[in-house]
């Protein structure tokens, strides 16, 4: 799922101006290039400055110095981006990114990444919860920002089929409650507030033509709703 | 669709918001999308000591998927609605 940061060598023919080479069958496009952009992993900054690619699937970065060095991001892995402008914090106006890798909550000790200095530790990429991207031209911050939102909503979670009922899932990745749930909390206030709700309601339930009654079972309701 | 039309119209009032990692930004909320995704703007991290790099972030977008809970302003909570629309949920109208 969220595979976190990870190394991106394959570039379009071996020039520092290559560009990354895409999933093209997989639909994945380019939106955005942004070149000379300074790139910091956690808190280590990477010397040379990259290009930034921004594609419908996922973020690159491929050093503008080094041909092997790269780095790529899916947007499955983004929790938020935003847009940083504290000289405290990085030297830059940056995009400050937070990565959710299924990694990231494992032992972050330091001492468990012994080869801490060398960055294509996979291992190390994956513990990489934060990550910046300073662009040369700052003015720029607002376009990568509203790009990567618009590439960001491309790319939803995977929702897991909802074929088992009574799934008590709140804090899971689904996006919606199942009917179940809010059956239950249908349930949960009739006994108590019927007629209030009766008075309050009446109206719109003369629209819907139904009755409190055939809110007590999900199914049931359903199917009465499918006859009338 | 119930989340999507209920946040919707919060647009423009104060939420803040609970990520699964436990941070949590306050700010107003400038959009949200099918999958919750929220943008907010005007944002502070309620805890700020915890996380000062967060300080100088204004406006930021979240991913629906990280979000843990949305804390919602008083005023945008209209139950007799909120009643209807959970109804109307229910029976997948």
């Amino acid at each position: 799922m969220a595979s976190g940061l990870r190394l991106f060598r394959d570039r379009v023919g071996n020039q520092l101006t290559a560009d990354p080479v895409l999933d093209a069958s997989g639909g994945e496009k380019l939106m955005h290039v942004e070149p000379s952009v300074v790139i910091s992993l956690g808190n280590r900054l990477v010397e040379a400055a990259g290009t930034l690619y921004v594609t419908t699937k996922q973020v690159v970065w491929l050093s503008e110095a080094d041909v092997n060095m790269g780095y790529a991001l899916d947007f499955l892995s983004i929790s938020l981006h935003a847009v940083s402008t504290d000289p405290k914090t990085f030297a830059f106006p940056c995009i400050y990114i937070q990565i959710d890798s299924d990694c990231a909550d494992e032992s972050s000790d330091d001492s468990e990444c012994e080869d801490i200095q060398n960055m294509e530790h996979t291992d190390f990429l994956k513990k990489i919860t934060e990550l910046r991207l300073g662009p040369s031209n700052p003015n720029n911050l607002n376009t990568l920002f509203n790009v990567l939102c618009d590439c960001a909503e491309l790319n939803p979670d995977v929702v897991p089929e909802q074929d088992e009922n009574n799934e008590w899932n709140f804090g899971g990745n689904q996006m919606s409650f199942d009917d179940s749930e809010w059956m239950m909390s249908e349930n949960a206030s009739l006994p108590i507030g019927l007629s209030d709700e009766q008075q309050i309601l009446s109206r719109t339930l003369q629209e819907l033509n139904m009755n409190d009654q055939r809110f007590e079972d999900a199914e049931e309701s359903e199917n009465m709703a499918d006859k009338s | 669709m119930l989340f999507f039309s209920y946040f919707k119209e919060l647009v423009g009032k104060e939420v803040t918001v609970e990520l699964k990692n436990d941070l949590a930004i306050r700010g107003i909320l400038h959009s949200v999308d099918q999958y919750l995704n929220i943008k907010l703007e005007h944002t502070r991290v309620v805890d700020q000591e915890k996380y000062p790099h967060m300080l100088s972030v204004r406006n930021c977008f979240i991913r629906g998927s990280v979000v843990r809970y949305v804390q919602l302003p008083p005023d945008g909570v209209d139950i007799d609605i909120l009643h209807d629309a959970t109804r109307r949920e229910a029976r997948g109208s």
